[in-house]
């Protein structure tokens, strides 16, 4: 997989997406347990904002994330990336 | 015999007060809100919690 700078800032943006969106299932199991614990609603807030941000950035730059997340009204750009046989996997 | 959950018990110290629970019965200390690691250290921890990151101490049974 070539490390072009581009393909290198999409490889942290979406170690980005990995850890906010850790952070959030992580307050979610907590919650679960503790439904009414301000601190952890308050941290989930965060969190799930810091996500969204995070999401927003790598799509920003280098494509949708989900295939629900494709914006494009004249190209289905869900194709744009390499497949998983093409080396495709981050 | 009832199924008798912790429910809403604040977590105290283990063995601290578990005279009342019945025997035979498995208890898991009631966790509460704490300190969490920032985002990175908690993803590579595995947790956002310090309360919850044990080491892993793999190895056969000591006889």
């Amino acid at each position: 997989m070539n490390q072009t700078p581009n393909n290198l800032s999409c490889h942290s943006l979406l170690n980005q997406v990995y850890q906010t969106g850790f952070a959030v299932d992580d307050a979610i199991l907590f919650l679960d347990t503790h439904p009414s614990d301000p601190a952890a609603l308050a941290y989930y807030h965060q969190a799930h904002a810091l996500y969204n941000n995070a999401v927003q950035a790598y799509e920003m730059q280098c494509g949708p994330l989900f295939m629900t997340d494709v914006n494009d009204r004249n190209y289905w750009t869900w194709i744009n990336d390499p497949w998983p046989w093409e080396g495709g996997c981050v | 015999m009832d199924y008798y959950v912790p429910y809403n018990r604040p977590s105290n110290p283990a063995g601290c007060g578990m005279q009342q629970f019945p025997v035979g019965m498995g208890y898991v200390p009631w966790q509460t809100w704490g300190q969490t690691y920032p985002l990175d250290r908690a993803f590579k921890a595995g947790t956002i919690f310090p309360d919850l990151d044990y080491a892993f101490h793999y190895g056969r049974c000591r006889s």
